[in-house]
C-alpha cells in the first residue's frame, strides 16, 4: 500500500529548442508528495513551468528525468482517476454542454444539475458565459469520478463574484474527497482555496517552500509575499 | 431606383443588360445569325431538343457520370484527407505525389484512359474521379489540421478511444471543410465531364455540344451551353443548402481556429497543404 496518493521523485524538464539547438530546463528537480485528501496550491509567477508540471502529473507530458508515482504505480500517460481543468474551457463547439461532459463519463445529467447549468444542458459552447464554460469544464473534468483533480489556473479572467462562486463548487468537490492540486499565480486563491502553498522559483522551476496553510493566513501570505519577491 | 433593389437581386441586372443588348443587336440585325443566333434561335432550339426529348437523355447521361464518378471520389478521398490530417507525418510521403498528380489536367489523362479503360463508363468515370478527388483529399487534411491543438489535448486527457475520438473531435471539426472540398469537387467534375463528354462520347451534355458543330447548330451548342451552366448553378446550390442542413452552426470559442494539429509536427510537415 503507497503512503502517498502521488510521488514526484525528482522530476526535471527539458526542452529541446529546434533553431539554435539549446537546451531549457523548465523544470528542475521537483520533489514532493501529495496525501490524499489535500488540497495543494502550487504558486509561481506566469510562465515558470506551473502547466508543465501539472500536465506531467496528468501523463500528458513526460518528464525527461526522474519517477512520477500515482498509488505507487508510475505514470506513463493520462488516466480517468486523473481529471485535468485546463486554463481555457476548451469546449468542444459542435457539441452541447451535456454531450461536451458526457465524452469520458455517463453521469452528465446530475452534473449538470451540480453546477447549475440544467438550463443549458443543450446549449453550444458559443452560447455559454465565460462562468458557466468554466463549469461545465469543470464537471467535463468531474464526468469520469477522478480521485485527483488537476486545476490549471481555470479562474483567469473571471471577475470576483463569479470567482467566489467557482471557488464555492470546488471546495465542495474537494470535500467530497477528490484531491486537488491547483495551479495558479494568485496568492490569494492560492491561500484561500489550498490547505497547502508550493511555492515554485521560476527558470527553472525549482520548489523554494512548501508551507502546510494553517489558520494564520495573512501571516502566511506576508512571508510568501516577501519570497516572491526575493526569489523573483 | 437602383439601390432600392436587395442585394440578392442586383445580381441579375448585368446578365439582363446584357441579354437586352443581345436581342436589341439581333433585331438591329447586328448579328450574322448563323455564327451568333439570336436569344430567340436559341429560345426555339432548347424548345426543340427538349420536344425530342435528346435533351433530357443527355443531361441524365451526365447527371449519371458526375454522381458515379463523384461518389467514387468523395468515398475514398474524405477517409484519404482524414487520414493525412490525422497523421501529418504522412504529408512528408504523399504530399508531393499529391501535388504532382493534382496539377495535371484531368483532360490530359483522357487519351490514356480511353486506352486502359475502353469506350465505356470507364473512361468517363476515371476523368471525373480524377478532377474531383484532390479538391476532396485536400481539403479534408486541411480541415482536421485546422483542429486546434487544444482539443487533441483535451481527447488525449479524456482518454478517449480513437474511435470516439474520430466521431468527437475530427469528424465534427472539419465538416466545414469536408463540404467545401466536396462543393470544389463538384464544381470541378462537371466541368471536367464536358470535356470528356466532348472527346470521347456519344451521350451527354459535352456530346451534344461538340456534335452541334457538325451540323453547325450554333443555336443548339449555345442552348447545350446554357444549360451545362444552369445546371451547374443549381448542383452547387443544392450542396450549398445541404451544407446548411448538415453542418450545425458552432463557432470556435475560447481556442483560436488554425492551430494545427499536433503543435509543432504540422507547422513544418504540414506546409504541403497550405498553399491551395
Amino acid at each position: 500500500m503507497a503512503r502517498y496518493l502521488l510521488r514526484l521523485d525528482h522530476i526535471s524538464k527539458t526542452f529541446n529548442k529546434e533553431d539554435n539547438a539549446k537546451i531549457i530546463t523548465v523544470l528542475d528537480d521537483i520533489d514532493f508528495t501529495v496525501r490524499q485528501g489535500e488540497f495543494v496550491s502550487i504558486l509561481g509567477p506566469s510562465g515558470c513551468g506551473k502547466s508543465t508540471l501539472l500536465k506531467i502529473i496528468a501523463g500528458l507530458i513526460l518528464p525527461t528525468r526522474g519517477k512520477c508515482l500515482y498509488r505507487g504505480k508510475p505514470i506513463a500517460g493520462p488516466g480517468l482517476e486523473r481529471g485535468y481543468v485546463f486554463q481555457d474551457p476548451r469546449l468542444f463547439p459542435w457539441l452541447t454542454v451535456l454531450e461536451n461532459i458526457n465524452l469520458a463519463g455517463k453521469d452528465g445529467h446530475k452534473l449538470v444539475k451540480k453546477m447549475k447549468l440544467q438550463d443549458f444542458s443543450h446549449a453550444l459552447p458559443h452560447e455559454l458565459s465565460g462562468g458557466m464554460a468554466r463549469r461545465a469544464a469543470l464537471a467535463r473534468a468531474l464526468a469520469p469520478k477522478p480521485d485527483l483533480l488537476l486545476l490549471d489556473e481555470p479562474f483567469t479572467n473571471l471577475d470576483m463574484p463569479l470567482r467566489k462562486e467557482l471557488y464555492n463548487e470546488l471546495r465542495q468537490i474537494w470535500l467530497e474527497g477528490v484531491t486537488c492540486i491547483l495551479v495558479t499565480h494568485d496568492i490569494d486563491e492560492a491561500l484561500e482555496l489550498g490547505t497547502r502553498l508550493v511555492l515554485l522559483k521560476e527558470r527553472p522551476a525549482v520548489i523554494r517552500e512548501d508551507r502546510e496553510i494553517n489558520s494564520d493566513k495573512s501571516n502566511l501570505k506576508k512571508e510568501f509575499l516577501a519570497w516572491m519577491e526575493v526569489g523573483g | 431606383m437602383l439601390h432600392k433593389l436587395t442585394g440578392r437581386w442586383k445580381g441579375l441586372i448585368i446578365p439582363l443588360a446584357i441579354l437586352a443588348l443581345w436581342i436589341s443587336l439581333g433585331a438591329m440585325g447586328k448579328l450574322n445569325s448563323t455564327l451568333f443566333p439570336g436569344p430567340g434561335d436559341v429560345g426555339r432550339a432548347f424548345l426543340a431538343l427538349m420536344r425530342e426529348g435528346r435533351l433530357s437523355t443527355h443531361v441524365i447521361h451526365s447527371l449519371q457520370r458526375i454522381f458515379l464518378g463523384f461518389g467514387f471520389a468523395a468515398a475514398i478521398g474524405v477517409p484519404m484527407g482524414l487520414v493525412l490530417g490525422c497523421f501529418p507525418g504522412s504529408q512528408v510521403w504523399f504530399g508531393p505525389m499529391i501535388h504532382f498528380l493534382r496539377h495535371i489536367p484531368p483532360t490530359a489523362w483522357i487519351p490514356v484512359f480511353l486506352l486502359w479503360f475502353g469506350i465505356g463508363q470507364g473512361p468517363k468515370l476515371a476523368v471525373i474521379f480524377y478532377a474531383s478527388v484532390f479538391p476532396v483529399v485536400i481539403n479534408t487534411a486541411l480541415g482536421v489540421q485546422q483542429i486546434p491543438w487544444e482539443y487533441w489535448e483535451v481527447s488525449h486527457a479524456l482518454c478517449l478511444s480513437p474511435w470516439r475520438v474520430l466521431r468527437a473531435l475530427v469528424l465534427p471539426g472539419s465538416l466545414p471543410a469536408i463540404f467545401t472540398g466536396l462543393r470544389l469537387g463538384m464544381g470541378i467534375s462537371w466541368r471536367a465531364i464536358v470535356a470528356a463528354e466532348m472527346l470521347a462520347s456519344t451521350s451527354g451534355l459535352g456530346f451534344l455540344v461538340m456534335s452541334s458543330r457538325a451540323l453547325v447548330r450554333v443555336d443548339e451548342m449555345f442552348a447545350g451551353i446554357m444549360v451545362i451552366g444552369i445546371l451547374g448553378v443549381t448542383v452547387d446550390f443544392l450542396f450549398a443548402f445541404l451544407q446548411k442542413r448538415v453542418v450545425p452552426s458552432w463557432e470556435w470559442t475560447d481556442v483560436k481556429a488554425g492551430g494545427g494539429n499536433h503543435g509543432k509536427i504540422s507547422s513544418t510537415v504540414g506546409s504541403y497543404f497550405q498553399d491551395i
